[in-house]
């Protein structure tokens, strides 16, 4: 069993005390997941760099905050370049912003990653996008739809409604139905 | 909130696909209701999940130049040779103290200081077969545009400060000026703090006229805005 937990509180006390080449080995090893995250969001290489320069800024402007035990950085970064992407997104679709800036980690997000954690520590990360995204293909069709709105776009119950022109509650049940199923995707890989 | 319309609710709210008053709402209920942590916990794990659905992604050199320059320290292009940078103006600490604001449009062509530094004037005049060049202009109101590299290279390190960020629908354009011909040199756009570095595939003549204007994303085959600088090196 690898020890993952101590290497990742070594890493975020280098990250606290502002080390440059943490930084940097961060940005090695998760650049390109987190630019393909942006991008898959934004579909604009540009827009998508801004988002992942913003979020590595935001991360290290703070990083005196850092909570070492709390969850891996890796989350915390994802979690960053998801909403400075749904942010630039939805400020191009509004002209306003709409999400208040990230703070660090909330409570609820810290066991969320150890929850993440602990799935690909069985799975391997691979593994869990295996799983998820045959999850994923696994939904009907007009629910998968609704997943993909609300999260590679943004976009809101309220939003989605307009767009597939579908009453607010038949696009709530919809996302409700398909995140049971995904996170019962999950919940079976913790387990076995 | 009841306790069951917010359990209907959470799975849009762990997406954050909630209008603003019914975000409110729901966070309300589960400051005093602890009943919904373990589903809302798995909830949250399972959008982290979703965050590693999408394709990887090579970032640029100048994404990954600018994250080596956020740990403040200037990245190392070509180690062989010694940087020779104009420290005094290409550090970013040392301009944190000007506010950035546009230069003032009319008069920026004809207000631009240009300083042109070779690597041998400033390594007491012993310049080897790879001469490096750097040029700074620098215009009133703290903007400076750096151009550095190798003479003859087909690749230049630019170098923006003091220059304010672009909303997501514009972005800088720099150009060289060929017989009247605009050749793209690069686009970008800087950061938070009005910065920008990175590499651009071009090779840079000696006495090139260069020129940076504002373009709608991404960029243009023409400039279709006045240049807010615009001088031969
Ligand atoms: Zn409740």
């Amino acid at each position: 069993m690898r020890d993952t937990s101590s290497e990742q509180v070594r890493f975020a006390t280098r990250l606290q005390a502002r080390d440059g080449a943490a930084l940097r080995e961060l940005f090695e090893r998760e650049g390109r997941r987190a630019l393909g995250l942006a991008y898959r969001v934004l579909g604009d290489q540009a827009a998508a760099e801004d988002a992942v320069q913003e979020a590595f800024a935001q991360l290290w402007e703070r990083a005196d905050r850092l909570d070492p035990a709390g969850g891996r950085i890796e989350s915390l970064l994802m979690t960053m370049v998801y909403r400075r992407a749904i942010d630039l997104a939805r400020a191009r679709r509004n002209g306003a912003i709409t999400l208040p800036p990230p703070d660090m980690l909330p409570h609820v997000d810290e066991q969320a990653a150890a929850v993440l954690d602990r799935v690909v520590e069985l799975l391997s990360s691979d593994g869990l996008r295996r799983k998820l995204r045959a999850a994923l293909h696994a939904l009907p069709e007009e629910q998968r739809v609704v997943v993909e709105h609300a999260y590679f776009e943004g976009l809101t119950l309220r939003e989605i409604a307009e767009r597939e022109r579908l009453p607010l509650g038949t696009v709530k049940s919809r996302l409700r139905l398909a995140m049971e199923k995904l996170t019962a995707a999950m919940r079976t890989q913790t387990l076995s | 909130m009841t306790h069951d319309e917010v359990r209907d609710l959470l799975p849009a709210y762990a997406l954050g696909a909630l209008d603003q008053d019914e975000h409110a709402a729901v966070e309300e209920h589960l400051g005093g209701c602890r009943e919904h942590d373990e589903e809302l916990i798995e909830l949250r794990a399972t959008v982290l999940a979703l965050g590693t659905l999408a394709e990887e992604r090579e970032p640029s050199a100048a994404l990954a130049g600018e994250i080596e320059r956020l740990t403040g320290e200037v990245p190392g292009d070509r180690s062989a040779v010694a940087p020779v940078h104009m420290r005094p103006l290409a550090e970013p600490g040392a301009r944190r103290s000007v506010a950035h604001r546009w230069w003032p449009r009319a008069a920026a062509a004809a207000a631009v200081l240009l300083v042109v530094f070779t690597a041998g004037w400033l390594a007491g005049g012993t310049l080897g077969a790879e001469e490096r060049y750097s040029y700074v202009v620098q215009a009133p109101g703290g903007a400076v545009l750096e151009f550095s590299g190798i003479a003859g290279d087909d690749a230049v390190t630019v170098w923006m400060a003091g220059l304010d960020r672009l909303p997501p629908d514009q972005r800088y354009q720099i150009w060289a000026i060929r017989d009247d011909r605009w050749v793209t040199i690069g686009i970008c756009n800087t950061n938070a703090e009005g910065r920008w570095r990175g590499d651009f595939a071009f090779t840079l003549a000696t006495d090139e006229e260069i020129a940076l204007t504002i373009e709608p994303t991404p960029g243009s085959d023409r400039p279709t805005s006045d240049p807010l600088i615009r001088t031969r090196f």
